[in-house]
């Protein structure tokens, strides 16, 4: 089974685009802060070694992240709760900072519906 | 007319999400934060048309949850869609055991979601029951490529639950 590759991704120096339903404009701010807030609660269980708060925390963002079409965020969210329920510190300790890179520079497109 | 929408979903921004699309499509939806939110609502309030049910949730699980709704005698026949961000066949499997109508996962703009909400319940229409024979043969018909992320309960599952 492949898995995604996020701190190869958030390396890559490309534009990161993700583009939204325009009428979803007014969510969008409160969605990238939580997003951001919840890698800062993700940093700090990881100094505690509570994969509990990091496996349900990246749940949830796994989720969020699909709904509203941000993939990247679900693939790597992904791959933290999985290692998280493996208890894998390093994967995680490697691939938080891309995920919090990768929420510094994903820039959002607005798109009305036809 | 009943377009009532109990949707169960702790994260905060998918909710959110949901609740504008649902609202938009003519829904007036319900939001139960947690699973024991959702169990005071079953004990409280009438039926809904449709319930939106996370499977990870505080408190009551949402697999819990399913099953306290189908052996309630008020909401028992009442469509529940799970959705979940797993797609994890023995989780599939057993939500769809335990009475789901359906297993969505949480995907880019929700649309698939969207289809199968109007599929169960159409706003436009006066509630029906779910579990009259032309409602199951609309869902068991669903096209192929809709089947990649929607999977729908098996029918023997569907007449097990009916006769329960």
């Amino acid at each position: 089974m492949e898995h995604p590759q996020p701190q190869q991704a958030a390396d890559d120096a490309g534009p990161e685009i993700v583009s939204v339903d325009a009428s979803f404009e007014p969510l969008i701010p409160k969605f990238m802060s939580n997003r951001k807030k919840e890698v800062g609660v993700m940093q700090e269980a990881l100094t505690a070694k509570d994969f509990e708060t990091i496996r349900k925390v990246a749940h949830g963002m796994k989720g969020a992240g699909g709904s509203y079409g941000f993939d990247r965020v679900t693939d790597m969210a992904t791959t933290i709760e999985q290692a998280a329920k493996a208890g894998d510190a390093s994967t995680i300790a490697r691939d938080l900072p891309a995920l919090g890179f990768y929420l510094n520079r994903v820039t959002v497109r607005y798109e009305e519906c036809p | 007319m009943n377009n009532k929408i109990l949707l169960v979903e702790d994260e905060e921004d998918t909710a959110s999400l949901l609740k504008n699309l649902l609202e938009r499509e003519g829904f007036s939806v319900i939001h139960a934060r947690d699973g024991r939110q959702a169990t005071t609502l079953v004990d409280t309030i009438r039926p809904p048309s449709l319930i939106l049910l996370d499977l990870v949730l505080p408190y009551v699980s949402g697999s819990e949850l399913l099953k306290l709704i189908r052996h309630h005698p008020d909401w028992q026949h009442v469509p529940v869609i799970v959705l979940s961000a797993d797609s994890h066949e023995p989780d599939i499997q057993r939500a769809l055991c335990d009475g789901a109508t359906a297993y969505v996962l949480k995907q880019k703009g929700s649309k698939v979601l969207l289809e199968e909400v109007r599929r169960i319940v159409p706003s436009s229409e006066p509630s029906t029951p779910t579990w009259s024979p032309a409602a199951k043969q609309e869902t068991a018909m669903a096209p192929r490529t809709q089947r990649t992320r929607v999977r729908h309960r098996p029918r023997s599952s569907r007449r097990k639950h009916r006769a329960a």
